[in-house]
């Protein structure tokens, strides 16, 4: 009898103990809607790597107060439906705290809505205008819009001045979207746009498109297309023999197209985000030793390069530990933490958020790159 | 003026030579099977990936490279033949195309994790110095692939005229039942037909890859411009596919060069839609019904 009552005492001890052991470290759970497979399964690849690094590093540390960080990873397939669905998932059945993500600025759209009228904390990590123009009071991202992108190197361009472009861009949501901003915001700076053609991604040959521009009263050529398009566009380039200065979107800026277009490429220039050319950045950049820590830790954990879609995803996550820390998990007073975000030195550029821009980056986040001697190279 | 004519004929034998060559792969099947085959494009990037780790990584010579890589990829080809291909089960055509669909994503898919999601080239075999005429210009490239394309149509459509396995494979395609009872082996020219247009499809991946770049995803959209070229042509009519292929591309050269590159889609596929409308089965197909029967599409 003594037994069974002292088993009984001991397991309810035990119990106990176990209880308040969970209670102490109740984790805080974040939501991750990404892309993991179907085309664009390495973006969600390299987030959730990044996240999974991060979250060991700060649980490691304690977490947030003493609470571990946990991640629930949902794979959207990169279908707007699907994305809703599972967005809607995390919100009611996995109680998340906050949410980072979608990927994609498709995806981006339709949950919008739902983060706003459930009142969800999110940082999305796509980078259409749209996610925060209008703003939405819950809704955040981190990647750079092309407008910012754009108006650097419309910028830049004028003051080489450049001021009569041939644009090109493919007929797909990234060219549209580079086009668009280049119309909108060239006169602003005093540029004329004497040639706008678009083509397709899947294009062979863009010999008779460049071989037109020729002809044209153009001074330098703009070509805004992703995939493999750009590096076509460069070989072809060079196969007519245009002269004019040539520049490319932030698209252009991954390693595999130096590697693709080789000798073809020297001279081209683009505008793009610190992220690529961390190690050029001058030491007196802030970002500079956060990005190559980054890039250095990635490839020493994972094996394999970062990318520009994990940084996006470090950016969010660190964003949002900042905010826990300071304000809990309380929905409101969590999103009104990340809204005070000021000077947060990340990947993406220095983040400032406020009640108008959910953004959080400027032009100043962007530099000028041009290919010289087979390596990207910074452009005063 | 007759730059921009001449640069418009330049372009148009480049792509056209590309899509004749996935265009004859998609026709050659046919013809032997009446199955039309989703996963040619794949055949092609496959060559193309295949040559970049054994030629651009390894600097494997060409000469070894390139049987390598033929060999690869027509093993490949002669799996797929194995799971898509089931005569005497009651297995509709429609099922097969399926299975042809699927396999292209399985291997794309495959090709994600062997490989990975970057875009990839290597170097042209002729250096990239191009050539040029009355200030027109051509990559070296080019070259190639229009060689290759010329040498591959006139050798297969001679094998399917004057050999007898060329004439198995189309007996097959007429009717496999019939060409069964005359002691043609139909298994094995399917089995040879598959992997003849697996070998085809890579030889187009090695010639194109310096000019229009591989990547894992590019296979189906090969596929489909090659599969539009040879419905234009006729389908199952080699010198068909490969003249539709050019049909497809001057269009294509000529509606950039005078129209606009945005109107270049719309102007070419309103004339193939014209063109399959008067001449429903394409340019040079048969005036009969052959192979793909209407019940067979229907799935009885």
């Amino acid at each position: 009898m003594l037994k069974t009552v002292m088993t009984v005492l001991a397991s309810a001890c035990m119990a106990l103990a176990l209880a308040s052991g969970a209670m102490a470290a109740e984790p805080i759970v974040i939501g991750v809607p990404v892309i993991f497979t179907g085309p664009g399964a390495f973006v969600g690849e390299a987030e959730k790597n990044t996240l999974e690094m991060l979250g060991e590093e700060l649980n490691g540390k304690g977490g947030v107060e003493g609470r571990p960080v946990k991640f629930v990873y949902y794979d959207t397939e990169g279908k707007p439906d699907v994305a809703v669905r599972l967005f809607k998932r995390l919100i009611e059945k996995d109680k998340v705290t906050a949410i980072l993500g979608p990927t994609a600025s498709w995806e981006a759209g339709p949950v919008k809505p739902i983060a706003e009228k459930e009142k969800m904390p999110t940082i999305m990590l796509a980078s259409a205008r749209a996610i925060v123009d209008p703003v939405a009071r819950w809704v955040f991202k981190t990647p750079a819009e092309d407008r910012i992108v754009v108006g650097r190197l419309l910028a830049h361009l004028k003051a080489s001045g450049l001021t009569q472009i041939a644009l090109a861009s493919s007929q797909d949501g990234f060219g549209d979207g580079g086009r668009k901003e280049v119309l909108e915001q060239a006169a602003e700076h005093g540029i004329k746009v004497v040639f706008d053609e678009r083509y397709t991604m899947e294009d062979a040959d863009l010999t008779p498109m460049l071989n037109k521009i020729k002809k044209t009263e153009a001074r330098a050529v703009v070509n805004w297309s992703s995939s493999r398009a750009p590096i076509v566009f460069a070989m072809n380039y060079k196969q007519v023999g245009l002269a004019l200065p040539h520049f490319q979107s932030h698209a252009f800026l991954a390693k595999t197209f130096l590697d693709a277009t080789g000798a073809n490429a020297e001279g081209i220039m683009a505008a793009g985000q610190k992220f690529e050319g961390g190690r050029l950045l001058p030491d007196a950049d802030p970002q500079k030793k956060i990005i190559t820590e980054y890039q250095a830790a990635y490839k020493a954990k994972w094996g394999k390069d970062a990318n520009q879609f994990g940084a996006g995803a470090y950016d969010a996550f660190k964003i949002l530990v900042a905010a826990l820390r300071k304000a809990g998990t309380d929905p409101e007073k969590l999103r009104a933490a990340i809204e005070e975000t000021r000077g947060y030195v990340g990947i993406g550029g220095v983040y400032s958020y406020s009640p108008s821009d959910h953004g959080g980056l400027t032009r100043d986040s962007v530099v000028m790159y041009r290919v010289s001697g087979g390596g990207w190279q910074l452009l005063k | 003026m007759l730059t921009d004519i001449l640069q418009a004929i330049f372009s148009a034998l480049t792509v056209g030579s590309i899509y004749a060559l996935v265009a004859v792969g998609v026709t050659l099947v046919y013809s032997a099977t009446g199955i039309i085959n989703f996963a040619q494009g794949e055949f092609v990037m496959l060559g193309g990936m295949i040559m970049v780790t054994l030629y651009g990584e390894w600097h494997w010579p060409l000469a070894l490279a390139v049987p390598v890589t033929i060999v690869i990829t027509a093993v490949v080809a002669a799996a797929l033949m194995k799971v898509s291909y089931r005569p005497g089960r009651s297995v509709s055509l429609v099922t097969v195309l399926i299975i042809t669909i699927g396999a292209s994503l399985f291997l794309s898919g495959s090709a994600l994790k062997v490989w990975d999601g970057d875009v990839h080239r290597f170097p042209p075999f002729s250096g990239d110095a191009p050539v040029t005429l009355a200030g027109a210009t051509l990559a070296p490239q080019a070259l190639w692939v229009m060689g290759t394309t010329a040498v591959v149509g006139v050798a297969l459509a001679l094998f399917l005229r004057f050999t007898i396995h060329g004439k198995a494979m189309r007996a097959c395609a007429i009717d496999r039942g019939a060409a069964a009872l005359l002691g043609v082996r139909v298994r094995r020219m399917v089995l040879l037909s598959f992997v003849m247009s697996g070998a085809l499809g890579c030889v187009a991946g090695i010639v194109i890859t310096p000019l229009t770049l591989v990547d894992y995803s590019g296979g189906m959209l090969l596929a489909i411009k090659g599969f539009a070229a040879a419905m234009l042509g006729g389908m199952g009519n080699v010198v068909g596919a490969v003249i539709g292929a050019f049909v497809f591309s001057v269009l294509e050269a000529f509606s950039v060069t005078f129209v606009s590159s945005s109107l270049k889609e719309l102007v070419t596929f309103i004339v193939i839609i014209l063109v399959l409308l008067f001449l429903p089965r394409g340019l040079m197909g048969p005036r009969r019904v052959e192979g793909l029967d209407e019940e067979d599409v229907l799935g009885h």
